[in-house]
């Protein structure tokens, strides 16, 4: 590449529209000894650019990035497992407080806030109302002395299923002798 | 994903967020503890990657967003002798040198840039992302980041080029 080409290229890159292709081409050109004395002015640049490419890690990140890794897998795990034990925990306090709480307010029946004439009131209702069901009951019991009835008639059918036994078994003999 | 797939995934970047973290933090010691923690933190995050274009763009948002967090919270300084060491330290070895003050003068001028800019001048030509890629890792659109790297490449050019008058006039 001449000179008139690299300076071409050069305009182009100081306003930013060279390729990364053609700004290899400069940094290449300039690395050479022989160039010419005008554009010597910029050289440093592109050495100092070149220089900074080749910069690297002298540390084995990997090794120490895996240890990190799998030493933070560990802890992450462990912490997992004790946050579950301290969650339960935590739960069966709350669920024992939680019982706790409510059986304490749990109020005791207030005292009526009745007058004696009203409590009688309520008692004379209530009587009349279970009296009212037990009448009603009877009324129910009392058609059952129908039931009586079969009393007497089975009586008579047990008498009639005894004499009817006997006859047949009289025949039975003279058949039979 | 196992660890060991995920650090099959991610190890590759290693260097592209070691040099992003330098140039935040210009100390070799930070930006490698910067890699871990970028890497953990993909690491717990590994769901969200699926999300963005690719891991590699994934990586850089998270280093860049460590690094500007870093700084914050530690009021992070930069040590200028430690860069000026670094620098010649590194170019001793190259054949050229002789120029290493002019590096040391260039690598300044890429400290004074904005963090924006330098950012973009990072991950442009030093990376070699597309302005797609950059504009998706600094949430912003394509045009701005050329805007802005135009800037940062115009703004050391100016800068050299009086130093330079400068050194000459006085020769």
């Amino acid at each position: 590449m001449n000179t008139k080409e690299i300076e071409i290229l050069l305009d182009k890159y100081f306003e930013a529209l060279t390729t990364v292709d053609e700004e290899n081409i400069l940094r290449s050109y300039f690395q050479r000894e022989d160039i010419a004395d005008h554009l010597k002015s910029v050289q440093s640049l592109f050495w100092l650019i070149e220089r900074q490419k080749a910069e690297k890690t002298e540390i084995d990140h990997g090794e120490r990035l895996m240890e990190k890794i799998s030493l933070k897998k560990e802890k992450g795990l462990h912490q997992k497992r004790l946050f579950y034990f301290a969650s339960s925990i935590a739960a069966i306090v709350l669920l024992f407080l939680s019982i706790i709480y409510f059986n304490t307010n749990e109020k005791p029946v207030p005292p009526a806030k009745y007058s004696p004439e009203e409590i009688q009131l309520a008692m004379i209702q209530t009587t009349n109302a279970l009296n009212y069901i037990s009448l009603k009951l009877n009324k129910g019991t009392s058609q059952l002395y129908h039931l009586q009835k079969f009393e007497p008639a089975l009586h008579t059918l047990a008498k009639n299923l005894s004499k009817l036994d006997r006859e047949i078994e009289k025949v039975n003999n003279q058949h039979n002798p | 994903m196992t660890a060991k797939e995920f650090c099959k995934q991610v190890l590759p970047l290693q260097d592209k967020i070691f040099r992003l973290a330098k140039k935040f933090f210009n100390s070799v010691d930070d930006a490698d503890d910067a890699v871990q923690e970028v890497f953990h933190k993909l690491w717990t995050r590994k769901e969200d990657i699926d999300s963005f274009k690719s891991l590699e763009a994934f990586a850089l948002i998270v280093t860049r967003n460590h690094c500007l967090d870093t700084i914050k919270a530690k009021k992070h300084h930069v040590t200028q002798l430690n860069l000026e060491h670094d620098i010649a330290d590194s170019t001793s070895q190259q054949k050229n040198f002789e120029n290493k003050d002019e590096l040391v003068t260039v690598f300044k001028l890429l400290n004074e840039l904005p963090e924006l800019q330098r950012t973009i001048f990072h991950l442009r030509d030093v990376e070699g992302l597309e302005f797609d890629d950059i504009a998706e890792i600094l949430s912003m659109n394509p045009v701005t980041v050329r805007v802005n790297l135009s800037r940062a490449r115009k703004f050391i050019r100016e800068k050299m080029i009086a130093i330079q008058n400068y050194e000459y006039k006085r020769d």
